[in-house]
């Protein structure tokens, strides 16, 4: 409920709301079928680097447009979205995070640095064919 | 571009998937099955119950079980059994009587009075006597029309009715097993109930309608004697 009063529009508390709503439907179907699904989904791949939240929100700032943004974001895999949105708009803590996407607290660690790293790649891919 | 618009981006983003599930619920054009509805019902009925948290879950209502089995377990091992007493009827028929006396879980004081809700009109309290063992109550109308109702012990009473000049049959009424003696001036109804024997005679020639309501009407006297 703090969560909730805390959230500064309709939008977002609607957007929490049924993507809790759909986890937990989710997880109901997953129990009821017993499938026994890897923890972690995302991609295996190496993180070169690590990517703050200052650096990060420095980066996107500097060099792209909302709506070029927005079209990086709609790019991005539903996993990625989800863990950056409820980071940065919902303010969320990874383990609060990790409740309401019902994912392991490691999990949300390096998707939401994964989400990061793909948004700028992303945005770097579309300057590029720019040029 | 801000880390507001960034915010805005990303909040737009997320809208997108959910985009298609109306907003209100009167334009969800679905109806949900009669089984379904009758289940979200009862739902809701229980979780407005105070009990609600201790049975939320398949693991509490066990426990609640459990609990709740282990503790009359606990009480059926611990104090007398709450059961009534089962009192019986023996019957000895003699050549002249029939005689009753008890067995069973038979009765040795009064406890409990039991008195009659309903006597029928013209008749009036006219003694009302507690004896070792027994209560006797008497009423009389002014045809000098006599009704006794006598609430006894079981364990040493003995009741002999006249087995020459009338008839005994016995009829259940709520339950009870009741005995109905007759005869050209008496009727009598005798019948067991919470260990104790009761009779109500009769000598004012009243239907045995009346009998059956007076038997019926036997209730826990409020004040005792």
């Amino acid at each position: 409920m703090k969560l909730i009063s805390a959230m500064e529009t309709p939008a977002d508390i609607r957007n929490y709301l049924l993507k809790a709503t759909k986890n937990t439907a989710l997880n109901e179907l997953k129990r009821k079928h017993r499938t026994n699904l890897p923890l972690d989904t995302t991609p295996d791949f190496q993180i070169a680097f690590d990517l703050t939240d200052d650096a990060f929100l420095e980066q996107m700032t500097q060099r792209a447009r909302y709506d070029q943004i927005l079209d990086a974001i709609l790019g991005l895999d539903d996993i990625y979205r989800d863990t950056l949105y409820d980071h940065f708009v919902l303010e969320m803590s990874v383990s609060q995070i990790a409740k309401h996407l019902n994912r392991n607290i490691s999990t949300v660690k390096k998707q939401l640095l994964r989400g990061k790293k793909l948004l700028l790649a992303k945005l770097e891919q579309e300057e590029e064919s720019h040029l | 571009m801000t880390i507001v618009e960034f915010k805005q981006a990303l909040r737009e983003a997320a809208s997108t998937e959910f985009q298609d599930i109306p907003g209100d619920d009167t334009r969800i054009a679905h109806n949900f099955s009669p089984q379904f509805q009758r289940k979200m019902d009862k739902l809701i009925r229980n979780e407005r119950s105070s009990a609600w948290h201790l049975v939320n879950t398949a693991a509490k209502r066990t426990a609640v079980i459990l609990i709740a089995f282990l503790t009359l377990s606990t009480v059926a091992l611990s104090v007398d059994s709450i059961r009534e007493p089962v009192v019986r009827f023996v019957e000895k028929v003699l050549r002249i009587s029939t005689d009753y006396t008890f067995e069973g879980d038979v009765t040795k004081s009064i406890t409990q009075e039991y008195t009659l809700g309903f006597v029928p009109e013209g008749f009036e309290l006219v003694q009302s006597e507690a004896l070792d063992g027994s209560i006797i109550t008497l009423w009389e109308n002014t045809d000098g029309g006599m009704i006794q109702y006598i609430q006894a012990i079981t364990s040493s009473s003995l009741i002999s009715i006249d087995a020459e000049h009338g008839a005994t049959r016995t009829i259940l009424i709520d339950d009870k097993e009741v005995k109905l003696f007759q005869d050209n001036d008496v009727c009598i109804a005798m019948w067991i109930e919470n260990g104790y024997v009761f009779e109500i005679i009769d000598n004012s020639g009243l239907s045995t309608e009346d009998t059956i309501e007076m038997v019926r009407s036997v209730v826990p006297a409020v004040i005792g004697r």
